[in-house]
């Protein structure tokens, strides 16, 4: 509503126009935000942003796909975030894996994934935790059922620990026999390697 | 000439021979089944089924019989081998010894019991002996679930298959197969599937389940337990077990065909064959078995608590409210 | 669609599926044991090598723990060592239903990090093949729900539907099941000059004998009623908590279709509906997927009427070698969203490569759904989730 003290001819006539011609844009939930070229405009990012800002490491933007790269600790707490809030709602997860990031950069070893998705805004995101060899990386099971066997499958080919994961077995692999993690870059494939110490 | 004929006529050895007789017809029966099986299921399917061994295939059985000959008789290393080896026998005893109540033609009867049905019901329940043996045996987990179904089934269907015989003794008077057989008389309006069609449909249904054919065949449930009580048989033992399914699956088509479709009295009056009457018997038993084979090949399988539902609450009211009809229409008329 | 104020309750998530059936309170009060049973890895109705530890109380089971690895590849090992070309016909070899998926989803993934444009008539094909591996494998499907629940001709109808569809991949990919057909930066080769009204013709046909074949077959046998509804039964809070995509998401009532809420290739051009049902039971499912059966050929009618002519495959270069940067693929498989995560690192093999296969997750809700049923009721809810053997175990 306009300004009651204002004169009737001047203001009430230009309102309704500048009401539209700026609500458009100024609606900071709108699909298209999730896409834009300045990433700080993703609203996820947004709103971590402002609930967690120490949480957040590194944002990359790679066509149209926004990784936030989070702290170990923080992993759950951002998830659970993205999850709970009212407007992002990512309330799917897809996926959960990890990376071996050696051959790439120094420290942390690991990357922890957890690809995200909102079923009412239909967007992903990529939620990234670096982690290092013997570093636990807080469990999503608690979250999401769904994360007990990926997570698993990461154990059982990285050897990355979740911590606060029910039921961490292997999934693939033997499990009394192989000492093994056999997606690490410094796990290469030769018979003889492969199958020493097995009983 | 005169002598042979009068040592047939002596009992031991007539009893001998009509055994060996019935042993003969129910071995060739299961093996003729087995081929039926294969080629109905085939024209169901879209497929030819068997076609190459012999003329159209029909040489399949024998040669089926060669291979489980040859076939090493494997049993598992824990396996209790009496109780595992007698489990077929057992099997196999019941279905063979009701064919010699059965009266084929006229005159045409191994043993004339006056208490035939009771004798029918007595025996086929043995066979259940025989799952749970197989089951014991085993010792495997899949045997011992599939015998204790199998149990719990043939025990369960015993009732409502024998209630649905009391209509017809009934009205027969008797406990005989050949004086139902008799009572039925020369044309199909006679039989007894017609003032007693609900107790037919019951038997029918319930004789299904008491042979284990789809869709009550979950001793075996090749889906779940992969066979059931037989998983651990292989060569002549799961033979005879084959064997005595398929001979209690004619028996129980053919006791349908003398209890309810008139035995081999000729569907209409012209058509009777004196001694020949065998050949209506026989067909209508076939028709029987192929409407076996055809529900089998079109309908999937019950579960145990449907199962137990359908016989408990559905088929043993429906007897015996029928029952009670066909007393109350005796008294009447 | 969930309700945006879903919570779940943490405290029952904290104990595992598995430890928190395996409650030895589980028992009989008359302190009677309950059995242990192993389900596979050789058994003749199990979905390929899976390995189901059951423990049974009469013939309710009280446990369900799935224990994979039998077929278990390492195909993303081997992947890290092949060029990026080379992975394509490994993808075939995943889940061996769903193979131009497979294809499909891993060249979607390296086009993205690598970005090239793919001719328009090489995503007209890519969909058409799609469209047909699509009724490849939910036609059979549902035969393999009848063979489970004991009626084995539904199969041998379903087997030879996908015995045509397999003739047409032979003639237009030079083989039936691992086609190697989809290529980065387009497909192989065109489509041959009779293959596009052979394929009408086939597709007029299937729809003709669809009702008659699959529908008035099963559907209203009362028996399959009584085995399938109810059976399997799951809420879509359940489902969503699980990460169960494809029908047996949809079948709990969540419209969810990768196809069209994150459109990937032409399928934005092209009409169809997702198919939901309420249910969420196994017969549900069965529904959905005829359902889906239908929207395929409604697909396929629409790319062979839209195809354009041009080139069907793009210039990527004599080497591929992307630029540093992760790709991501996800197409909408049969048995539900199949991602693949490709992570370069500049050379020309890829850095890491990994496929989020349906199967797998969809799988997991063996282990919430199945303990409450009867051991026969297992098979059916195998075949709501519809695992292939290759996709869980990569």
């Amino acid at each position: 509503m306009s300004d009651p003290s204002a004169t009737e001819g001047t203001v009430v006539v230009a309102a309704p126009e500048r009401a539209v011609a700026t609500a458009e844009p100024a609606d900071p939930w709108a699909r298209e935000l999730y896409f834009d070229d300045d990433v700080e405009k993703h609203p996820a990012l947004r709103e971590l942003r402002a609930a967690m800002p120490d949480a957040i490491v590194d944002v990359v933007r790679f066509r149209d796909e926004t990784t936030i790269h989070v702290r170990r600790e923080a992993y759950r707490e951002v998830c659970r975030f993205l999850r709970d809030h009212a407007r992002l709602t990512f309330n799917f997860l897809t996926d959960t894996t990890a990376v071996d990031m050696l051959r790439l950069r120094e420290s942390p070893r690991f990357d922890v994934v957890a690809l995200l998705y909102s079923l009412p805004n239909r967007v992903r995101l990529r939620i990234k935790a670096g982690c290092d060899d013997g570093e636990p990386v807080p469990s999503l099971v608690p979250l999401w059922n769904g994360a007990n066997w990926l997570e698993r499958e990461a154990y059982d080919m990285f050897g990355v620990a979740f911590a606060g994961h029910p039921d961490l077995r292997r999934t693939y692999m033997w499990q009394d026999h192989f000492d093994h993690h056999p997606l690490l870059k410094s796990f290469e494939i030769s018979t003889k390697r492969t199958f020493e110490g097995l009983r | 000439m005169q002598t042979v004929l009068n040592l047939l006529e002596m009992e031991p050895i007539r009893f001998f021979i009509s055994f060996g007789a019935i042993l003969f017809l129910v071995l060739n029966l299961a093996a003729i089944l087995t081929m039926a099986e294969r080629k109905t299921a085939g024209y169901i399917q879209l497929r030819y089924g068997p076609n190459r061994v012999g003329p159209r295939g029909l040489l399949q059985p024998a040669a089926d019989v060669f291979k489980l000959f040859t076939k090493e008789n494997v049993s598992p290393g824990r396996a209790d081998l009496w109780i595992f080896l007698g489990a077929p026998i057992a099997m196999f005893i019941p279905a063979a010894a009701v064919w010699m109540v059965i009266p084929f033609a006229p005159n045409a009867v191994v043993a004339n019991l006056n208490i035939g049905i009771l004798f029918f019901v007595a025996v086929t329940s043995i066979g259940a002996l025989g799952v749970i043996m197989a089951g014991y045996g085993s010792h495997s987990t899949f045997s011992l679930l599939g015998a204790l179904r199998g149990a719990a089934q043939m025990i369960s269907y015993e009732v409502p298959l024998i209630l649905s015989l009391l209509g017809v003794i009934m009205l027969t008077g008797s406990l005989s197969f050949v004086d139902v057989v008799n009572s039925q008389g020369p044309n199909f309006w006679g039989w007894y599937f017609l003032p007693q069609l609900p107790m037919a449909l019951t038997f029918y249904i319930a004789g299904l389940a008491e042979v284990k054919r789809v869709p009550f065949d979950l001793p075996e449930g090749e889906s779940e337990i992969v066979g059931g009580f037989m998983v651990e048989y292989s060569g002549m033992t799961w033979a005879l077990i084959q064997a005595s399914e398929f001979a209690s699956m004619g028996l129980m088509a053919s006791i349908n065909v003398t209890l309810f479709f008139g035995g081999w009295q000729p569907p209409l009056e012209f058509l009777d064959l004196g001694n020949f009457n065998w050949i209506w018997f026989g067909l209508k038993t076939a028709l029987i078995m192929f409407t076996f084979q055809w529900i089998r090949w079109s309908v999937p399988r019950l579960r145990m608590d449907q199962l137990m539902d359908l016989g408990w609450k559905i088929l043993v009211p429906i007897t015996l409210v029928w029952l009670f009809v066909t007393a109350g229409a005796m008294l009447v008329f | 669609m969930l309700s945006e104020e879903r919570r779940v309750e943490e405290s029952a998530l904290t104990q595992p599926a598995s430890g928190r059936l395996a409650n030895p309170d589980v028992r009989d009060e008359f302190g009677l044991e309950t059995l242990d049973m192993n389900m596979g890895p050789q058994h003749p109705a199990m979905h390929g090598l899976l390995r189901l530890i059951l423990e049974l109380d009469g013939e309710t089971v009280v446990r369900c723990d799935p224990v994979m690895g039998y077929l278990h590849r390492c195909q993303e090992k081997i992947a890290e060592n092949r060029m990026y070309p080379a992975v394509i016909p490994l993808t075939d070899r995943l889940d061996y239903f769903a193979n131009m998926h497979n294809e499909h989803g891993y060249v979607l993934a390296v086009e993205d990090v690598l970005g090239v444009e793919v001719p328009p008539r090489a995503e007209y094909i890519r969909v058409l093949m799609c469209e047909l591996m699509r009724l490849a494998s939910h036609i059979p499907s549902v035969g393999f729900l009848m063979l489970e629940l004991g009626a084995f001709t539904p199969i041998l109808y379903s087997f030879r539907e996908r015995e045509r569809i397999q003739s047409i991949f032979e003639a237009v990919t030079g083989a039936r099941m691992m086609f190697h057909y989809i290529r980065i930066g387009g497909v192989k080769a065109d489509l041959p000059e009779d293959i596009p009204q052979k394929i009408w013709d086939y597709v007029e046909t299937l729809e003709a004998n669809f009702q008659r074949d699959f529908v008035d077959l099963i559907q209203g046998n009362e028996i399959f009623i009584s085995r399938t509804r109810g059976v399997g039964k799951m809420t879509q809070e359940k489902a969503l908590e699980m990460g169960v995509t494809g029908p047996a998401l949809r079948c709990t009532g969540v419209d969810f279709d990768i196809r069209r809420d994150y459109p990937y290739s032409i399928y934005p051009e092209l009409e169809f509906d997702v198919i939901t049902d309420t249910a969420g039971d196994v017969e549900a499912s069965y529904r959905v997927r005829i359902a889906e059966c239908l929207q395929s050929i409604r697909l396929i009618k629409q790319c062979l009427e839209k195809m354009p002519e041009g080139e069907v495959l793009g210039d990527t270069g004599r080497r591929i070698r992307p630029a540093e940067g992760e790709g991501f693929g996800r197409v909408e498989s049969p048995r539900g969203e199949y991602a693949v995560h490709v992570v370069s690192d500049g050379t020309d093999t890829p850095y890491r490569v990994h496929y989020r296969d349906p199967s797998f997750c969809n799988m997991q809700l063996l282990q919430e759904v199945v303990p409450g049923h009867y051991l026969p009721d297992i098979m059916p809810i195998m075949g709501l989730v519809d695992p292939v053997s290759g996709g869980w175990d990569k």
